[in-house]
């Protein structure tokens, strides 16, 4: 048991296909309902999808006139023998061509316009949205199957939109437009061709059935397999260096061999149902060839209604077949639009109460009461209660994984305490609106993330109208300008994807300065200089020093240089406050302090030996 | 085959209706009609099934292709250089691998089959038309021609809007790729809502892009829908002259233009067939643009093995290299590091330390120079070989999402559970994945449980320790970890090192000191190298970072004051 091998088979799967979906919401599984919930997204377009609908119109009477025009060319023209009459006709004829082509034309281009529009919509709706989530959510969910969310279900989304409402319009127009034709001539002979409609609803039924669950699975699938791309992308350089390509391959062909047969299963139902359909239609024309052949024989049709007719037939299953085929791009759509209401339905835990203010200047005391808090079941903060002076430096010390980072996140509000009070001057952080607590703080968490753009770009994210100068000022102040400068484009460089043109240390130089940017209030510093190099965190101290007076700040960091110049130190241990007081006053103390010292001392000392 | 059968019973149809009517309803053969309408069922239903047939069997090639090509990329992907993947943003890769491969199988699976069709529709039927009468037919088709012509310049016209459609459709899902990564930034700054802007600002773009390739498209589908009415009234008006003339009976004539309506819609639908043609190309160029990358780092035909028994003797001869050929970050680099040595990078952040490492297990290929391995160029050696002799500790570890125990054992899957926790605890792990939820099987990574900074640290280094290299590298490895662990993890190193060359880049003193050997690197040179104490004797340089940063606490408290 103990020799077991690792690495295969275990829940999830390293690189492996995320089938799990229990923690997506499934508010609502009737596409009808979904459907509903789409409409509201074109009402700002009325105009144009009215324009739309009435273009629809004129192309297909115009694609109608053309059988209507050539019955009276050969009537009237050529059994007339009149050439002028002839010409006549085929100038209208082409005259109305000419028309079919400008309103098809409109027709094309607006119908995309507004699908595409109401794509963008939804598409900015559900970003923002996304942003709008709390971070447990996006803990919980894999960025891959975000990112499906906004494209490939989308896309779904986009081909029944853009293609398939034309189609429905058109040949729904079509259908209506023949059947009142046929009805017309020969009620009786209609009612005929009409009984293939409740076999052609219990097909739709079956097939509906069937494809709504192989769709919502084609769905999923998809979403798995970007997942697993996207973590194997993320991830490429830890794969390569281990040799382990030939493993994240077999894992992501599973991926993409059950997207494949998912696939598969849609296209076996939708492959029973379109011939079936085809089927039927050939059953109907056999049905009407023999009652109304009968009828004829018997001298109860005329001969040209039953041409006229057969004429007919196949403007009548032609709509028929195009508006099944649109009921597969429906089904796809459904189960695309279920994901994206599904993500949009998702309650933003954290939200601004309704009578959240805005915060005042403040002056920076941060209090924490009895704070307890936890990312699952177990607390990783328990009852922390504490007070920052305003413009005092408190350093936050203590073993990884005590909560120290998780602290800072309370103090920040990226997360709201399970019980227990934060509040900034006496003001509970719940009761703030959100963007007013960002702008006066600023944060450098410990995994610097960049966003690909210019240095400068990064440097002003929090704080977009920041000149140039600003950026500058900011570089300075952490020591980075040397270095900026010297690339190619100065701090117009694009840094590339998570920074990846610049080093680790560098990147961290570059976090730090966007944290200064928008002028905080309130700064925290976790670890932001621990891949900095002695003589620029040592430049970069210098400067806090100048740049801390009167702000408050919170500060993680192991090296005892940074500790040292805090005005209280905090030691975290296991999710509280073992210890606090100024270094000289834990040293005295001789607790858990007076130990970390001891082994600081004793590594300094070792280089001396 | 399927489609041809297929194609024939289509065509069957129309012909059984016209006999019923030719020959039944004119009162010659009454007795024909029961038998022509079994027919009809009977091809009807053999169409039936010869569609299941063909639908089954396109969407299973199209299908197929779709896997194929996805799996190519990705296992190109897999093979592809470290400087491929620092230009090329994830989501970038994601869209060509997902949304392109899509747009082209939807051609493969639905398009190229009724392209097929219709083509074949259009030989079919302009046979029949010949026969009939010839000259009109010649008429009719003049409009073959044009079509072509518009078909060709509209694809010329359409293709590049669509490859820059297809572009900025990427550059959506790069953009929403990295947000979502990057969320905690995002909220830390409070910038949802401007980060929506940002988006929005990429997804307005592919909007209008993708109405300039609608309007393009819109144009040519509708002029190609409106050049067989052409076609069709200037038969019906020569057509009709030739038949008031007497050269052409009535029924002729009727024939003749019933078959030509045949046509209207397969010209029509190749219109909107070669659109999507146009679009599947525009995809499988960006998709073959990923298979056509060359990898920057290939492996000899016939690698040299490297020697079993050697130590891990690292040598970089005159190795000068840049991440951009023009922009040289080490210059004329010379280091011999003997085997089992332990030596100490330090520096300026950006100097290079990272650098200088990333070549030894060939992540990237010098302009000059080499590096060899246990007297080995790792350019001659198997890329694997070189990789496994070479266990690096990152500075920003990744974890992928799978359990604790999976990702320590990642270079080495087969290794059992106890060498998992025995490297686990001495990189002084083992005690807080006990206390994980459910210890070793804790699935963490994007998808499970997030460990802080320095747990992550721990188990990337747990991760190299059970790989057992020649050559390890710890390029920052304990930098976010608190002092007391590092004591901890230094002394489990001692062990550790025993064997193997190890390289450590640190700016702690109390992981440089392990090291026997200090080498200092400034703006990509090596500025100087020795122990400590000739260092510190020797150069103002790491005097200065000394006791900047190294200085004991009381020596800080006195220089204050
Ligand atoms: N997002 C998260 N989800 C679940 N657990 C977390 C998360 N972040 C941290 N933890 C856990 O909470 C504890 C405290 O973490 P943290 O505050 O990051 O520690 P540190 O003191 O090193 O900054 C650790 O045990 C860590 O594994
Ligand atoms: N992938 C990359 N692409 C381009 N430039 C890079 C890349 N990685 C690092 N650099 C540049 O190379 C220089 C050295 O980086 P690095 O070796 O990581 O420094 P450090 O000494 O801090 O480890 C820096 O100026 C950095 O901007
Ligand atoms: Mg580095």
């Amino acid at each position: 048991m103990s020799s077991r091998p690792v690495g295969h088979g275990h829940a999830g799967g390293m690189l492996g296909p995320v089938r799990d979906e229990e923690d997506e919401p499934r508010p609502n599984t009737r596409p009808k309902r979904n459907f509903r919930r789409l409409i509201p997204y074109f009402r700002p377009y009325r105009t144009r999808v009215t324009w739309t609908i009435v273009l629809m119109l004129v192309v297909t009477a115009a694609g109608l006139a053309g059988p209507a025009l050539a019955q009276v060319a050969i009537d009237d023209g050529i059994q007339q023998g009149s050439i002028p009459a002839l010409v006549t006709i085929v100038g209208i004829f082409v005259v109305i061509g000419l028309i079919g082509w400008i309103a098809g034309y409109w027709q094309s281009y607006l119908s995309s316009w507004v699908g595409e529009r109401v794509l963008l919509d939804l598409r900015r709706q559900l970003f923002r949205h996304m942003m709008r989530l709390e971070l447990g959510h996006h803990e919980r969910t894999p960025t891959g199957r975000s990112v499906s969310r906004l494209t490939s279900d989308i896309e779904a989304i986009n081909q029944l939109v853009v293609e398939g409402a034309t189609s429905l319009v058109i040949n729904g127009l079509t259908l209506i437009g023949v059947i009142i034709i046929l009805l017309a001539y020969d009620w009786k002979l209609a009612l005929a061709a009409f009984a293939i409609f409740p076999i052609l609803a219990l097909g739709t039924w079956w097939f509906r059935v069937r494809a709504t669950a192989a769709y919502r699975l084609t769905r999923e699938r998809v979403a798995s397999v970007l997942t697993v791309l996207q973590e194997n992308l993320s991830g490429i350089r830890v794969v390569q260096a281990h040799g382990r390509q030939e493993e994240a391959r077999r894992r992501f062909r599973e991926a993409n061999a059950d997207y494949r047969s998912a696939n598969m299963s849609t296209i076996t139902v939708s492959g029973i149902y379109f011939p079936g359909v085809e089927l039927l239609a050939a059953l109907g024309t056999a049905l009407i060839l023999w009652y109304g052949g009968n009828r004829v024989l018997n001298s109860d049709l005329s001969v040209g209604v039953m041409v006229a007719f057969i004429g007919y037939l196949s403007s009548f299953f032609d709509p028929i077949q195009q508006l099944s085929q649109l009921y597969n791009t429906f089904q796809s759509a459904m189960a695309a639009l279920e994901k994206i209401f599904g993500v949009l339905e998702t309650d933003p835990r954290i939200s601004d109460r309704t009578e959240a203010v805005d915060l005042p200047d403040i002056a920076g005391r941060v209090r924490l009461e009895h704070v307890s808090f936890g990312y699952g079941r177990e607390y990783v903060i328990r009852d922390v209660t504490l007070d920052i002076e305003p413009g005092s430096t408190v350093a936050l010390v203590g073993a990884t994984g005590a909560g120290k980072s998780t602290l800072a996140k309370l103090i920040a509000r990226l997360y709201d305490p399970d019980e227990g009070v934060v509040s900034i001057d006496g003001i509970d952080l719940r009761d703030v609106r959100e963007e007013s607590l960002r702008s006066e703080m600023g944060i450098v968490p410990q995994e610097g993330h960049l966003f690909s753009g210019t240095i400068a770009d990064n440097v002003r994210f929090a704080h977009p109208l920041a000149t140039d100068d600003d950026v500058r000022r900011a570089l300075d102040a952490v020591g980075a300008l040397e270095f900026v400068d010297a690339l190619p484009d100065g701090m117009h460089t694009d840094v590339q994807e998570r920074g990846a043109r610049l080093s680790a240390g560098q990147r961290q130089l570059i976090c730090f300065a966007r944290a200064l940017v928008p002028d905080p209030r309130l700064i925290i510093l976790d670890e932001a200089t621990s891949s900095i190099d002695i003589g620029t965190e040592r430049r970069i101290e210098e400067a806090l020093d100048r740049l801390l007076v009167g702000r408050t700040a919170v500060v993680i960091a192991h090296r005892l240089s940074t500790i040292r110049r805090a005005d209280r130190i905090l030691v975290v241990d296991d999710g509280r406050i073992a210890e606090q007081g100024s270094h000289d006053e834990l040293m005295r103390a001789g607790g858990q302090y007076a130990g970390l010292y001891a082994d600081w001392e004793q590594a300094a000392g070792a280089a001396h030996e | 085959m399927a489609a041809l059968v297929l194609m024939a019973c289509t065509i069957t149809l129309p012909y059984l209706t016209r006999r019923v009517i030719d020959d039944v309803l004119n009162g010659q053969q009454q007795d024909a009609l029961l038998p022509l309408v079994i027919a009809v069922i009977v091809v009807g239903v053999v169409r039936a099934i010869f569609a299941l047939m063909r639908r089954i069997m396109a969407g299973y090639v199209s299908l197929a292709v779709e896997f194929d090509l996805r799996d190519m990329v990705f296992a190109h992907l897999q093979r592809l250089s470290f400087g491929y993947f620092d230009r090329m943003p994830v989501g970038q890769l994601m869209s060509r691998a997902t949304s392109d491969l899509q747009t082209v199988r939807f051609f493969l699976g639905y398009g190229l089959i009724f392209l097929f069709m219709h083509v074949f529709t259009l030989v079919f039927v302009t046979v029949v038309l010949l026969l009939i009468n010839v000259p009109l037919t010649i008429l009719a088709l003049l409009m073959g021609p044009a079509l072509a012509l518009v078909a060709v310049r509209s694809s010329k016209r359409t293709h590049p809007v669509l490859v820059d459609v297809q572009q900025k459709e990427a550059d959506v899902t790069q953009t929403a790729e990295e947000s979502i990564a990057g969320i905690r930034v995002v909220k830390a700054f409070g910038q949802e809502v401007a980060q929506a802007d940002r988006f929005s600002v990429r997804a307005s773009a592919e909007f209008s892009r993708s109405m300039d390739a609608a309007r393009l498209q819109s144009f040519y589908q509708s002029l190609m829908g409106f050049l067989p009415v052409v076609g069709v009234s200037v038969v019906i008006a020569v057509g009709g002259v030739l038949t008031i003339n007497g050269v052409l009976t009535l029924g002729e004539f009727v024939q003749f233009y019933l078959y030509l309506s045949l046509l209207v819609f397969p010209f029509r639908s190749i219109g909107m067939l070669i659109g999507n043609a146009q679009r599947a190309a525009a995809s499988g160029q960006r998709v073959f643009e990923i298979l056509d990358t060359e990898p920057e780092i290939v492996e000899p035909a016939v690698p040299v093995p490297l020697p079993a028994d050697g130590g891990g003797a690292v040598h970089i001869e005159g190795v000068t290299f840049g991440y951009d050929p023009d922009r040289p970050v080490l210059r004329d680099i010379n280091l011999d590091i003997p085997a089992g040595r332990v030596v100490a990078i330090i520096g300026a952040t950006g100097s290079g330390k990272s650098t200088i490492t990333q070549l030894i297990p060939r992540f990237y290929d010098p302009q000059h120079g080499r590096v060899l391995l246990d007297g080995v160029d790792v350019r001659d050696a198997a890329l694997d070989d070189v990789r496994r002799a070479v266990g690096m500790v990152g500075q920003e570890p990744f974890l992928f999402s799978d359990t604790v125990r999976a990702n320590i054992a990642f270079g080495r899957p087969e290794a059992t559970d106890e060498e998992v926790f025995l490297a686990a605890r001495r990189a002084q792990a083992d005690s807080f994945i006990r206390a994980l939820p459910e210890g070793y099987d804790t699935v963490v990574g994007e998808r499970g449980f997030t460990l802080s900074g320095g747990q992550r640290q721990r188990i990337a280094i747990a991760r190299a320790f059970l790989v057992d290299p020649r050559v390890l590298v710890l390029d920052e490895a304990t930098a976010s970890v608190d002092a007391s662990t590092e004591r901890e993890i230094s002394r489990a190193l001692q062990q550790v090192m025993e064997g193997r060359t190890t390289i450590i880049i640190a700016h702690r003193l109390s992981t440089i000191s392990l090291a026997d050997e200090i080498v200092l690197v400034d703006d990509g040179r090596i500025a100087d190298r020795g122990t400590h104490d000739d260092l510190f004797a020797r150069s103002p340089l790491y005097r200065e970072i000394h006791d900047q940063g190294l200085a004991r606490p009381d020596e800080l408290v006195a220089r204050d004051a």
